[in-house]
């Protein structure tokens, strides 16, 4: 285990996370005198980026990338604020559904915390909440982005865990709606208590017909995306792909961007690829070292020896998850305790699929718990308020999240029973599984 | 001290030219893999005669972005790390030391892995890409110079770095100029 005392030490120091997953298994090797190991850490590394499931990832961040120009931004709120707008606590339901709305089209919680947050958060202000529950709600809600497939998130676990991505993306649909629903409903709870304002009138239905239209264009990218792979019309880098293209012809034909954006937009997007992708390739080689040094066996007997019991299991990972999601980005984070826990999680009887979305879920709510929280920071960023009180403020929607956590964890049929109707689920393990809950 | 800055100031220049070539080479080809695969399903579902070679030369590209970005990345300070620990530091002199030790950590990769690639660059001419029929050194070749740039962008940061632990608070203001200037972002 030096390896992953060399890689922790120095990753906590400070070292870029893709160097510190290199570093660790090489230098263990060459203390242990296996220096012609070297060469497999290499080939492992190109081959983790040389590998065509993954040609998927550029082109989600593509459409991601052209999907959060201003514009159509501004139709999904109009939308939600079309059909929520004049309740008690309107826009801080608006800011919630245009998240889930905006999960289709970005997966990515900090352009969600971003996009909407520079929007709603002074909106929201103005309307009379307090700048700290505006930016709380913005962070909360922005975690639904890789949480609703498309999900670049997904196609990592998928990627680096050999697990179908379609599957894992219908397994994410639960979680991500309930997610949205449980903050939605705490807010309508807290919009009463605290005497919340309504945003509008009711729109009349024309506007609110005009509203639809309007944001239906841009929501078919992920319908195109999702609908195409659980179809079992394209594969995910066609959908991928297609996506992206049918993005580009809406941000286009709807003036949200001109030709002359074309290079700004995908010069963000090529660095996005080249880092996730550099870090993809790193933790591929990683990987290949736990398990060289059968790291996951040795993880399961270890918790083993705590607990046979896979509810108490489920419960003690849940809880490391959380606190490495507090200091950890969701990528490395499931790109280097994928591969150890993963296998780790099988052995006890946690089903592949199930344990997937359980731990894309968990990490991606650590993106909004401090110490280390991006979207905190970019909510405290955009709001000016200190990331303390934007955390305080920011308890009881972390509480609904964590209830969905465990909801998932303890009641698997939440999440599989969709990838077990559309087929991605061997149907005799996965019945088993639904019948006899977390164990199997 | 005079040498050393006018050294950083040098590394600092060629790393920009670096990372303007690499920002327009990357999104080209980011457009150009992008609308390859859409052709590829217009020709897989309409013309229902695959290009068998679209795959490969995606790859290929992906590739090529992938490490024409890394020493772009390191330069901008991109890469994802945890800042907990070096936080904490508040740009003292030991925080410098630290992140020379860091960059010196890196340079020992980049050396490293170059000698790898270039080992996998020289067996790549025996190998064949087989729909595009043309040598696998292609897609290697773009990794020896990567690492290289890898190894200027790391030595431009550790002089800068080291210009920190003699004089932390020079550092510190100097750092604070970059920060306003990368806000404008990464321009192709």
């Amino acid at each position: 285990m030096m390896y992953f005392m060399i890689f922790l030490i120095t990753m906590f120091g400070g070292l870029s996370v893709v160097f510190a997953l290199l570093f660790g298994p090489g230098l263990a090797f060459v203390i242990d005198g296996k220096m012609m190991f070297l060469k497999l850490l290499y080939s492992r590394l190109f081959n983790g980026i040389y590998s065509p499931p993954l040609l998927a990832l550029p082109f989600f961040i593509v459409a991601g990338e052209i999907m959060n120009q201003g514009g159509i931004t501004k139709n999904l709120v109009k939308l939600a604020q079309a059909f929520l707008g004049h309740r008690r606590g309107g826009l801080a339901q608006v800011n919630i559904a245009s998240s889930m709305l905006f999960a289709g089209l970005s997966g990515s919680a900090v352009a969600d915390t971003s996009a909407l947050g520079s929007m709603l958060i002074p909106a929201m202000e103005r309307n009379g909440y307090t700048r700290r529950f505006a930016a709380a709600v913005t962070a909360a809600s922005s975690v639904i982005g890789p949480i609703i497939p498309p999900s670049g998130l997904m196609i990592l676990y998928a990627f680096v865990m050999n697990v179908s991505v379609a599957g894992l993306f219908a397994a994410g649909l639960f979680p991500g709606i309930a997610i949205g629903l449980g903050l939605m409903l705490l807010t309508a709870y807290l919009a009463k208590v605290r005497n919340f304002p309504v945003a509008n009138e009711p729109m009349p239905w024309s506007e609110r017909g005009k509203a639809l239209w309007d944001g239906i264009i841009p929501m078919m990218t992920p319908v195109i995306m999702l609908g195409g792979i659980l179809a079992g019309i394209f594969t995910p880098t066609e959908a991928a792909a297609v996506g992206a293209g049918y993005a580009l012809i809406v941000a286009l034909g709807t003036r949200q961007m001109k030709i002359t954006d074309i290079p700004r937009v995908f010069t963000s997007a090529a660095i996005s690829s080249g880092v996730i992708l550099m870090l993809v390739g790193a933790a591929v080689s990683f990987a290949s070292i736990v398990s060289f040094y059968h790291t996951p066996e040795k993880m399961a007997k270890l918790v083993l020896s705590v607990s046979e019991n896979p509810y108490a299991v489920f419960f003690m990972v849940n809880i490391l998850l959380f606190i490495v999601g507090m200091f950890l980005d969701a990528g490395p984070a499931i790109l280097i305790l994928g591969p150890i826990l993963g296998p780790a999680m099988v052995q006890v009887g946690i089903h592949p699929l199930h344990f997937a979305v359980c731990m894309c879920v968990n990490v991606t709510v650590g993106l909004a718990t401090p110490p280390m929280g991006l979207v905190l920071f970019v909510a405290a960023g955009l709001s000016g308020e200190s990331l303390e009180k934007i955390a305080i403020e920011m308890i009881p929607f972390l509480l609904v999240e964590v209830l969905v956590i465990f909801l998932i964890s303890y009641f698997p049929i939440l999440t599989l029973a969709i990838p077990n109707w559309l087929g991605y689920l061997d149907i005799p393990a996965a019945a088993s599984w639904i019948l006899g809950g977390v164990g199997g | 001290m005079e040498t050393l800055e006018k050294l950083g100031i040098i590394l600092n220049r060629m790393n920009n030219m670096v990372e303007k070539l690499a920002v327009n080479l990357s999104w080209v080809m980011l457009l150009a893999i992008t609308l390859l695969n859409i052709v590829q399903v217009f020709y897989r579902y309409v013309l229902n005669n695959a290009l068998s070679w679209s795959e490969e030369a995606s790859l290929w590209m992906m590739v090529w972005i992938t490490f024409v970005i890394m020493p772009v990345a390191y330069h901008k300070g991109l890469n994802i790390s945890m800042m907990l620990f070096r936080d904490m530091l508040n740009k003292n002199r030991v925080e410098y030391i630290v992140r020379c030790f860091f960059h010196l950590i890196v340079i020992v990769i980049a050396v490293v892995c170059f000698s790898q690639a270039w080992q996998m660059y020289q067996g790549g001419s025996r190998i064949e890409l087989p729909a595009l029929e043309v040598s696998k050194a292609w897609v290697y070749v773009v990794m020896p110079p990567a690492w290289i740039f890898l190894i200027l962008a790391a030595l431009g940061a550790m002089i800068r770095d080291f210009i920190g632990i003699l004089d932390p608070e020079a550092a510190r203001a100097s750092e604070e100029i970059d920060a306003t200037v990368a806000e404008g972002g990464v321009q192709p």
